[in-house]
This record gives structure tokens, sequence and C-alpha cells, in this order.
């Protein structure tokens, strides 16, 4: 069999067997709300895409650049979360166990694995620029549809960058450090956020123009270069992502990008950098022995735990008549639940595992929060000891498909009214634990309705994760959302998503009590979604 | 005690039915649940561990409908499943703790019951080590420690002796007679060797149908005077296969000893022989589909 043919079965294997999961079809929904959102109408409180107080007429040209932003924004996220799992999948299953008997190379394997990344995000894609189309039909402002103004945005910007992402998220699946949850919480802070955050201009590697990964300058530049040209004298302050606006915006006519080969260009980095990414992730990747676990001497004596490893160790407890006892001579049970029982193991669960200095950077944090002052100990500390517990909520209502115990615990009584609280509680408990320091601060200070969002703010945290494991069965929904809310909410100042209330004016404005009614909402999600779990 | 199942069914699809117009009455003791591979037996073993729905029919647990009641089963229940999985950093005891707190068994007995069950399984030397280092026959022993932890009034084990070597094997089936008495046992298998040795009766499956219920000796009687072993050149069995019903294979000198299920006797040459359970088995399960065709 050819090389490239191989490549193909690979990725066309791991593509049907993605496409046709739950998750892909709650992806696809997502995408057309997604597509729905990228371009608001005109009575719309917020924009997407605005220069000072304008908008463009909402044309072909003016709908793919927004969208085009958009989907580089927020796709770039979603979908990185959303298609690094494609080899943990061949772990999971054990198909990578058959897969390292043959003779397939690492590189071609690679080279699979990141067409099918590269198809799913494709779709997506495609799918999202289907529904510009039809917002732009439904907003009436301009009906004249110029394909090309979709396609060549898709093409030529969003693409390439596909390409790389596709390529990148192999790479992190190799590496044993970024392959977990950790390497999740990396490419938001570390390659996510600045690359959204920070604007770049077109610049040059040897002598090869490359433009940003996100391509916004492009479009940036030319809707400042005809806005001017209409109003000289105004700012041309141009922003994008989710802006909220008091009013409906003014409108000028933006008739689209000149597409140059210049621009085109400029973006063949971005499908180039794909090459050495999936070098160096066939040269990282270990194959799919099972891994070298390390001891449990960096954890605490709670949570530690030796491992049983060789086969000669293993002999010893085979299970041999000598060991017998009858049955019949055991002691009897009673039947009597105790929630604090379940509580303790379910924190137990929890935590097991955790190194020790876990357990001292979430402390680090804590008291970071006591004695730093309080705009920093709000505005930084206060989210980041927070967001350190992260991996452990992520796991909640999870954990029972990750790790297939789903049938021995839903067979025993009552799973939902006993499990469901009690695990909601411990993840709770974690929250108060790790926001103590927040929670001790309001106390000293007498700010009791700061006190109060806190707990909103607690509550709201183990509900999201719970709602999200059931639903979603993957811990990584839960990771991106609530990295996102954490990041535009707090660390970003918009009060709309700051669950935490340390933002100015959150308060006031009552987002608590929004967040306090989705955490019902939330709540509810969780006894449904578990009840349909429980019985198939 | 007892476990009435009426005319269940489960519908996956609107041409495919896993179960069909299941019926059984079942009191104390082992029920050697055989079939071949999707037959249905796993469906049947998570209806009544209430973990799948039933699209027809009703089961009644002294007297309790399951369907409305899950948990009055549930509190009597011990389920091992055919495929399940553990939480690698815990080790046995937090575990078995873990899956006694969920069950709800008292707290100070529970810790008596695990370090007892720990014993019989053979594990105790090993408890404190996570059980993600543990093999896969050590693993299935945590899974039958979990399912006997609160001293189940039934018990479920679907294809339990996959993953145990020989010896592993025999322990358990002796642990599994060890256990019946005073609870229903339900034991599924495709091994026909692990069901004679344990269970009082033996339901047979195919396609989702109950074709057989009976004793083993009631079953075994189905095909006295029905088997034969017929020595044979190496070079005839092929031809043979396509004629006969031969249930094992045996190298023998220069031949191979065929052991073949027939009304009449293959050849002169072949001897009548006492009927084993593998027998009787593949006589069910053939007769059962010259009834199809």
């Amino acid at each position: 069999m050819s090389r490239i043919r191989k490549v193909y079965h690979i990725a066309r294997a791991d593509l049907l067997e993605r496409t046709r999961s739950y998750g892909f079809l709650v992806t696809l929904f997502l995408s057309i709300i997604g597509a729905f959102l990228f371009v608001p109408n005109s009575q719309a409180t917020y924009a997407v895409l605005l220069i000072d107080q304008y908008r463009g007429v909402l044309n072909s040209a003016w709908i793919g650049a927004a969208v085009s932003i958009s989907v580089m924004s927020f796709l770039t996220m979603f979908g990185f979360f959303l298609i690094k799992n494609t080899i943990e999948r061949d772990r999971q299953t054990r198909v990578g166990q058959i897969i390292s008997t043959t003779t397939l190379r690492k590189l071609d394997y690679m080279a699979g694995k990141f067409l099918s990344n590269f198809a799913i995000l494709t779709i997506i894609v495609i799918l999202t620029f289907t529904m510009a189309i039809v917002m732009q039909l439904l907003c009436q402002e301009d009906l004249t549809i110029d394909l090309g103004s979709f396609v060549l945005p898709m093409v030529i910007i969003i693409l390439p960058g596909m390409f790389a992402l596709s390529a990148l998220a192999v790479l992190f699946e190799t590496l044993p450090v970024l392959r977990t949850g950790f390497g999740n919480i990396l490419f938001f802070f570390c390659i996510w956020a600045p690359t959204v955050l920070i604007s770049i201009p077109t610049f040059d590697i040897f002598g090869l123009p490359v433009s940003s990964f996100t391509g916004r300058e492009i479009f940036k530049d030319s809707i400042s270069e005809s806005y001017k040209h209409l109003f000289p004298q105004a700012p041309g302050v141009l922003s994008d992502g989710v802006v909220l606006v008091e009013e409906p915006l003014q409108t000028f006519l933006w008739s689209g990008v000149n597409w140059s080969w210049d621009i085109f260009i400029s973006r063949i980095f971005w499908i180039i950098i794909a090459i050495p990414l999936l070098l160096l992730a066939s040269v990282a990747f270990r194959g799919f022995d099972k891994p070298i676990r390390k001891s449990g001497k960096w954890q605490l004596g709670f949570f530690s735990r030796k491992e049983v490893s060789s086969d000669t160790e293993n002999d010893k407890n085979k299970w041999v008549e000598s060991s017998n006892r009858r049955m019949a001579a055991l002691s009897k049970v009673t039947m009597r639940f105790h929630a604090w029982d379940m509580l303790k193991v379910e924190l137990k669960l929890m935590l097991k595992g955790q190194p020790l200095w876990w357990y001292a950077i979430a402390f680090l944090f804590i008291v970071l929060t006591l004695f730093a002052p309080l705009p920093l100990a709000k505005g930084i500390i206060a989210p980041l000891a927070w967001l350190w517990p992260v991996l452990l909520w992520s796991n909640m209502g999870v954990r029972e498909i990750r790790y297939n115990t789903r049938d021995i615990i839903f067979s025993s009584p009552a799973p939902l009214q006993r499990q469901i609280p009690v695990s909601w509680l411990a993840g709770l408990i974690v929250a108060v634990l790790t926001g103590s320091g927040l929670a001790v601060r309001y106390m000293v200070e007498g700010d009791a309705s700061g006190l109060l969002t806190w707990g909103i703010g607690a509550l709201f945290i183990p509900s999201l994760a719970l709602a999200m494991g059931v639903w979603t069965r993957s811990n990584k929904a839960f990771e991106a959302f609530y990295l996102l809310i954490m990041f535009t909410g707090t660390l970003n100042k918009e009060k709309w998503m700051d669950f935490m209330g340390v933002v100015d004016g959150t308060i006031k404005a009552g987002v608590p009590y929004v967040f306090l009614m989705v955490t019902v909402g939330l709540l509810v999600l969780v006894v449904w979604g578990r009840q349909r779990q429980v019985r198939r | 005690m007892k476990l009435e199942l009426n005319c269940v069914g489960k519908q996956y699809s609107q041409d495919f039915w896993a179960l069909k117009d299941f019926s059984l009455q079942l009191k104390p003791g082992v029920l050697g649940l055989l079939g071949e591979n999707g037959a249905g037996k796993s469906t049947l073993m998570r209806i009544i561990s209430t973990i799948t729905s039933a699209t027809t029919g009703t089961i009644l647990w002294n007297g309790v409908d399951i369907f409305q009641n899950p948990d009055a089963i549930r509190e009597n229940l011990g389920y091992l499943p055919q495929d399940f999985g553990v939480y690698p950093h815990l080790n046995a005891v937090e575990f078995l703790e873990y899956m006694a707190a969920i069950k709800g068994v008292h707290r100070k007995e529970a810790k008596t019951r695990i370090e007892e069950l720990l014993h019989v399984v053979n594990l105790y030397d090993v408890r404190k080590r996570a059980i993600g280092g543990y093999s896969g026959g050590m693993r299935q022993r945590i899974g039958i420690a979990q399912a006997l932890l609160n001293d189940p009034k039934i018990l479920i084990v679907d294809e339990p002796t996959v993953g145990l070597d020989p010896v592993e094997r025999v322990r358990f089936r002796n642990l599994l007679s060890d256990l019946s008495g005073d609870r229903i046992v339900i034991f599924s298998t495709h091994i026909v060797s692990d069901v004679e040795a344990t269970a009082e009766s033996i339901a047979i499956l195919s396609k989702g149908h109950l074709l057989h219920h009976s004793s083993p000796d009631e079953l075994l009687e189905t095909v006295q005077g029905k088997v034969w072993e017929w020595n044979v050149s190496s070079s005839e069995v092929q031809e043979l296969r396509k004629k006969w019903m031969i249930s094992s294979t045996v190298r023998s000198g220069g031949g191979v000893l065929l052991r073949i299920v027939s009304d009449e006797s293959p050849s002169n040459d072949a001897q009548l022989v006492s009927p084993g359970m593998e027998d009787a088995y593949l006589h069910c399960i053939s007769n059962h589909g010259k009834v199809r065709q």
C-alpha cells in the first residue's frame, strides 16, 4: 500500500469516526449559532466589527469580513479543543496498539491525523460561511450575494490558519506534558490569548511577507482606508470581538478587500509551518506503549499511592486456592447511606493524584489574595486562584464515562439522588477552599455584597462543570468555556461575563443575580442530563 | 426471593431486536446464560441491572416492578459488567470504599467487608497500590469484589472469566458455587465449561430469543444417544465438516478424532459416547437454526 493511501485511510477512518459522534452534531449546531451571532442585525445591542460608531452595510463583503475575523478569534480556540483528541481516541479505544504493530511510519500517522483535523475544521468553516450567506438574506440590507466575498476570505485567510492549527493540535497530542489539560491551559494563555489580543501587522520572514495568524489586519487596513476616505476627520478606531453598543450603529458602504497576490503570498507561511510542526510531532511521538508512571513521592501522604508494574509481582498475587476464604463466612452488611462518607470519597477521588506542588501553589494564591493590594487581589490573583483547579472541576460529570465506571455506578441505588449532589458539593468545597482568600478579604473589609457575589461564583463553578461534563461527556468543553469566561469576564473586565464580581460595576448591574439564575438552570440541566444517562 | 421476567424485549432499531419476548422466573441458585456473541445476554443483564430500559415487558423483583422502582433491585444488586473501568489513581481499598459509599453500605461494616473481600480475591497484599498498575486479572477481581460489597441478593456477572487465567477461572467458578444458596446468581458466558461447572439451571439464547431453559441434566438428556466419536484421516475432516455438526476435533495417532452430534450414526466406525454440555449446547443452537430456516 502506498504511503499516500495509508495517510488517506487514516484520515478517512478518523474523520468518519468523529463525524458520526454526538459531539460533532453538537459542534455543527454551535457553528450555526455562531454564524448567527457573528452577523448582528441593525437592532442588535452588540457588534463584532465596528469603526468608531459605524459598521458596514450588511453586504457580502462586510459579513464575509466579520465572520472571518470572528471565526479566526473563536474557532481557533474551540476548534483546537475539539480536534485535540485524535491520537487520544486511538489510545482510549486501543486501536493505537494495533496500529503500533504495523509498518506504518510515524510521520504518515501524524499526517493522517493532521488531515482529519483539517477536514473537521474545514467542515465547520464551510458550514459557518453558508450560514453567513443565509444571514445576509435574512438581514435584508443588501440582497446581492457576492460569493467571492465569502469564498476568498475563507480560502485565503481562514483555511491556512486552520492548516497550522491542525498541525499544532497534533504536536500538542504527542508531547506528554501538552497532551493533558495543562496543555489546554497553556494553549489558551500562551497562544490563543496573545494571538487574539495583540494586533500584529504583516511582517517579513526571509523577504516573504507574513500576515498575522488571524489575518485581521488585512480586513482592518481595507476597512480603515474606506472609512478614512469617507470621514477624513474621524479617529477611525476599529474594534472587533463582542462589543456592546448603547444604540444602533450608523452604517457606511465597504465593498471589500482587494484580494491581491501579496495577500495570498502572506498566508503561505501558515501552510508551510504545518510541515515542521508535523515533523516535530512525529519525532516526539512515543507510540502507544503504557506510560511509565511516576512514583507518588511528590504527593501528600494521604493522596499518594504505590504502583504495581512488574509481572513477577503480579504473579505473586494470582488468585490461588490458598487464599481462599469462604463467602458464607464473610460478615454481613446493612445498607445505610451516609452523605458524609460519600463526600469524603468523592473529594478523595477528585484530589487523588495531585502533586504536592499543586497544593503549594493553591495555598500561595490564597495567601497572596489575603495580603496583596485589593485591586491586584481582585483583578489578578483571585481569578488565578479559581483558574488553578480547572482540571479538577473539568472531570466532574465526565469521570464515569472517561473511566468506564458508568455501569457499576449507575446500577447502584439512587445514582442521581446520591451521587450528583455529593459530587457537586465536592466541587463547591474545592471552589470555597481555593477561593477562600478573597472571601476572607471581603469579610475583613465588611463587603457583604462582594461576599455574596463570591458565593454565587463558587456555586456557579461546580454547576457549570457538572452540566457541561454530563452533557458533552468531555472535560474539554468546560475547560474551554470556563477559561473563556474567566478570561473575558474577570481578566478582560467584561462585566457581563464576570461571575466572580471583581470588575467595577458588575454587582451594580445585577450580574451576580443573572449568574445565580444561570446556576439554577445549570443544575436543572445536570439532573435532566444524568437522568438520561442512568437509563439508556 | 423471586425475579420474574415477563415478555422482556429490547429494540435498538426498527428491524433489530437485541432481545425479544424473554420470559423467565428465577429463584435462588446459579443461572448460566449461554449464547453466541450478540445473542442478547449482555442486553438482558443490563436490563435487569436497570442501566438499560426495556422496550417491552416487565421485570418484577419480589413483586415490585423494577422499571417503576429501580432502587428496589439496586439495593440488592451486585453487578459485574462485561466491560468496566476503574479509577486508576485510587488503590483497591479506596476504590472499594468509594463503591461502598455509593451503594450505601454502612460505614463500619464496609471496612470489615472490604478487608474480607480483598482476602477472598487475593488482593489484600496489593491493596495499597494504585489500580492503574494492576494486571487485567487483578482488575477483574476488583470488579468481582465491588459486586459483592453489599452482600447482594441478586448477583449479575457478565462474562466474568474473560481476562482470568485458567487457575483464576477455576477459582472464580468455586466462588460462584460458594455464593449460591440464598441468592440469585445470573452468570453469562460463551464458555460452556464454565456454566457446566457452576450452574444449577441453564438458559440458552440465540438472536435475542430464549431457546431453552432447564437444569443441566435435562439439557444433557436432549442429546442422549446423539453424540459420536469417529477416527478419520486429516484429509477427510474438511469434507465431513460440511456434512456433520462437529463439536470437537482431537489429533489422535495419524488421524483426527471427531466428536459429532447427530441423530443418526455418521458411520459404522463411529462410537456412541456420553454427551457433554458443549454437545447439548451446539445441538440446541443448531436445531433452532434449522427451525428458522
